[in-house]
């Protein structure tokens, strides 16, 4: 026996018993199973909902910059007179992209449904306009809805509708009565050729128009292609989609002053759960054919209030800002019809003079790379260089506003009653669901405990053959390490992918379709199955199970067919309270992997207490363990 | 039985009047009351007493398991005092000096039969050769075909010799034996004690506990346990 007590030690490789039995623990029993699964889920739940309030606070961020700049310069209720020259300074500034005039006023929209809309109007000039808050994106009609185009084909009928009906021949004729006439009139074409002279011209237009609007395939069929043009070419969007857009950007439409409201004005627009919006009444209550009465009340100079001022203008086209509160109530309108309708236009004076045109507000995009904080301290003096200028040209001095008279402000601070909430909100979420970590940590605790109590005897025969202490806490701690870090990137993953998909998840649950119905109640009778063929054996667990599992799967499944037959769904994102129509889906990378990292250490601190217990364990009592 | 003269007469491992309490309760239960005893390097002593007489508790105190009452007697091997030593010491001595071998087998169940064999190996990071000294054992105790295989496809005589392996893996000097053959019906337990001869032959010192005189005549010496107490050290007469 040579070699015996000549033994060479060497501390520095590392322990494999431990990293051997964790490894053979872990993979010999479901409860780490369990373990690992309860460390994802808590882990998963934290990154969605923190994701889920950070993306909110995003989605806010982004939609308050791109709606009204970077910096916002506001007028007293005289607004800023001399505001090109205003601009043409801010935008000498390198750290100024562009800047845009804004007269902001509220008004009363009537609806070509007969009902009226409260709205805030915003004048714009759309060029500058779209440098400052990439406006032209957001215009959301660039062709018209398949079944709104009937709707413009009567109309254009109706502009045309004398010259058109001129140029109809009697066969033409003919044949739009065939489809008019009562079955129990005689519909040969030899009667119909004889009742059309007895028909008056207005008529031809009415018939022109219905079948326009009902079947405009067959009205083509009717008319010859020069007839066809001549109805197209009444209408300059039948004649080019593309001049769709055009007329929003102009806010023209056939050579009037246009109005762009926001997508959520008119109840003719209903989203459907795929973002895109459906038009009510088959296309009838398209908007952007129509025209609408606005109303706005005049505040004079001295805070009285002038009679209410109507003006009535054509709709160009609609925009999605996303930001549920502007597209609801915000519409905008050609600068100059804004300052008349305000009385903030250029007037020449009683007593001589002009007084200049006014805005009341000025948007302000900060260049590439620029804060809106460092903007800010730029415009602040351009003002008061600007007010020093100018201050003399003005008739009247006491309607141009000093510096401490004008509010600029960054577009956070505009919006900080929004957004400080917000910001407390997610804080509070993070904490609260923090608290998961303490059931992640009990879990793990509960689970090894267990183990370390069904594995005593094993300690005792460690520490017989000479395994310290320390080596007992280890085979532990790395066994709540192994479960902390395998259940953490599950459940990372978990979150991510719930984050990722969580719009198609919550469309589903608005609209449940009716295979998940029927796979649930399919897996509940394969579970109910199971369990009776596992229950004649007199076992009581697959009673048990069967029926833990069975009842939710028939209770979720009826819920979901019920759901799906009636059209019943769960919207729990309701676009009006949380101001944006998506669930944000961005996951936010940095509070995941610390989302992550808090799951890995809360195991292995749950791990500490039983580990510390076998540790402790008296190697006699724990070889005697039965 | 082998009275080989290879042995050298200094004691390698002594007890000196060892006294152990324990306390049940508010009850407080001695176990042994001055037990002394002298193992020679090499030498098999077997230690025959009726359940309860403190055979397993003395070997726990010579296996450094346990400790005995504070200033109650103490332990020496080759020279140091057992009792005395810090908790890493002890552990160095159990992983390296001694094996343990019991009635109950004690092997790790989710462990295969080398792992388990290894497991002394392991726990000291690394002893050079240990490896292949695990499997020649195994081969010698004619388990080269179970290598793979865990406890529990095993049967008793085969798991006693996985325990057996396991304790002699790190080369100890003396084994020490808690009833080895108490959970095998008789032929296979001779196997074992067989087993054991054979190691002794070769130069091992073993402490064995049994309740049996037929098993413990076997041994070199044998003392008897009574009352907590070593009654006789009288050398086996064959």
């Amino acid at each position: 026996m040579a070699g015996r007590s000549s033994v060479s030690s060497n501390a520095a490789t590392f322990p494999m018993y431990q990293s051997l039995l964790t490894n053979r623990y872990l993979t010999s029993r479901i409860i780490p199973l369990l373990a690992i699964a309860a460390v994802a889920l808590c882990v998963a739940l934290v990154i969605v909902v923190v994701s889920v309030m950070s993306g909110f606070l995003e989605q806010f961020r982004a939609a308050g910059r791109t709606l009204i700049g970077d910096v916002i310069v506001s007028g007293s209720m005289h607004g800023i007179p001399y505001y090109d020259d205003l601009i043409e300074r801010i935008e000498r500034d390198p750290l100024a992209d562009a800047a845009t005039p804004v007269v902001e006023t509220w008004g009363v929209l009537r609806m070509p449904y007969d009902e009226t809309a409260a709205v805030q109007i915003w004048g714009i000039e759309p060029e500058s306009f779209d440098r400052v808050t990439d406006f032209a994106e957001t215009l959301y009609w660039d062709d018209i809805p398949g079944e709104a185009e009937r709707f413009l084909i009567a109309a254009a009928i109706d502009r045309i509708g004398t010259e058109l009906a001129g140029t109809l021949t009697l066969e033409q004729k003919v044949d739009l009565l065939e489809d008019r006439v009562p079955d129990n009139v005689d519909r040969s074409r030899e009667s119909l050729a004889r009742q059309v002279p007895t028909i008056p011209e207005a008529d031809w237009i009415t018939l022109l128009q219905l079948l326009g609007q009902y079947d405009a395939e067959r009205l083509q069929t009717i008319l010859d292609d020069a007839q066809w043009t001549m109805v197209l070419e009444a209408d300059d969007w039948l004649v080019d989609d593309a001049n769709i857009i055009r007329d929003g950007l102009a806010m023209n439409r056939l050579g009037r002053p246009a109005i762009i409201a926001g997508m959520h004005v008119s109840k003719g627009n209903v989203r459907t759960t795929g973002g895109t919006y459906e038009v009510q009444g088959n296309g009838r209550w398209w908007l952007p054919r129509f025209e609408g009465t606005l109303t706005t009340i005049r505040v004079d100079r001295e805070g009285g209030i002038n009679d209410p001022e109507n003006i009535i203008l054509p709709f160009a086209n609609e925009f999605l800002s996303n930001v549920r509160m502007v597209d609801k109530q915000r519409v905008l309108i050609p600068l100059e019809t804004a300052q008349e309708q305000t009385g903030l236009f250029e007037a020449p004076l009683v007593d001589g003079g002009i007084d200049p045109a006014r805005a009341t507000q000025l948007l302000i995009r900060a260049a590439e790379g620029v804060t809106p904080e460092e903007l800010l301290e730029r415009v602040v003096p351009i003002y008061e260089q600007f007010h020093t200028d100018r201050r003399d040209d003005i008739v009247d001095p006491e309607t141009f506003p000093p510096p401490a008279f004008v509010s600029i402000v960054t577009w956070e601070e505009m919006q900080a009653d929004f957004i400080g909430p917000v910001e407390k909100e997610r804080m509070l979420m993070w904490i609260l669901f923090s608290i998961v970590y303490i059931v992640c940590a009990a879990l793990v605790l509960a689970i090894m405990w267990s183990i370390v109590q069904e594995k005593t005897r094993d300690i005792g025969i460690l520490r017989s053959i000479g395994a310290t202490r320390r080596g007992i806490v280890g085979i532990y701690l790395l066994y709540g390490l192994v479960i902390g870090i395998i259940g953490g990137i599950f459940g990372f993953f978990l979150g991510w992918l719930i984050t990722y998909y969580i719009d198609d998840i919550h469309d589903m649950l608005g609209e449940p379709p009716m295979w998940l119905g029927i796979i649930l109640l399919a897996g509940a009778g394969a579970t109910i199955g199971w369990a009776l063929v596992r229950m004649r054996s007199g076992e009581l667990l697959p009673t048990v199970l069967g029926t833990f599992i069975s009842i939710p799967l028939i209770l979720l499944g009826a819920v979901v067919v019920w759901a799906a037959a009636t059209g019943q769904g769960f919207v729990m994102w309701d676009a009006d309270t949380y101001y944006f129509p998506d669930v944000p889906n961005s996951v936010d990378l940095p509070v995941a992997i610390i989302t992550m990292c808090g799951g890995i250490v809360f195991s292995v601190l749950g791990a500490f207490i039983p580990a510390a217990k076998a540790a402790d364990m008296d190697p006699i009592k724990a070889l005697r363990y039965e | 039985m082998n009275d080989s003269g290879t042995r050298s007469t200094d004691p390698l491992l002594v007890a000196e009047s060892l006294h152990k309490t324990y306390r049940l309760g508010d009850v407080e239960v001695p176990v042994l009351k001055g037990a002394s005893l002298e193992v020679a390097a090499g030498e098999w002593v077997a230690i025959l007493g009726s359940s309860g007489s403190g055979k397993s508790t003395l070997l726990h105190l010579l296996g450094g398991l346990d400790r005995p009452d504070p200033g109650a007697g103490r332990i020496v091997f080759d020279g140091g005092d057992i009792s005395l030593q810090n908790r890493r010491e002890r552990n160095i001595y159990r992983n390296r000096s001694i094996g343990f071998v019991f009635q109950f087998y004690h092997l790790l169940p989710e462990l295969t039969v080398s792992e388990n064999a290894l497991l002394p190996t392991m726990v000291a990071s690394s002893i050079p050769g240990a490896r292949e000294r695990a499997r020649e054992l195994l081969e010698r105790f004619g388990l080269g075909h179970r290598l793979e295989h865990r406890p529990r496809e095993l049967s008793g005589g085969e798991r006693q010799r996985v325990a057996i392996a396991r304790a002699l893996a790190n080369g100890p000097q003396v084994l020490l034996a808690d009833e080895p053959t108490g959970n095998l019906d008789e032929g296979t337990g001779r196997g074992i004690l067989d087993l054991l001869a054979q190691e002794h032959a070769e130069g091992l010192g073993i402490v064995m506990v049994t309740h049996d005189p037929s098993i413990a005549e076997l041994a070199d010496r044998v003392v008897e346990l009574h009352h907590g107490q070593v009654m006789q050290t009288d050398p086996v007469s064959r």
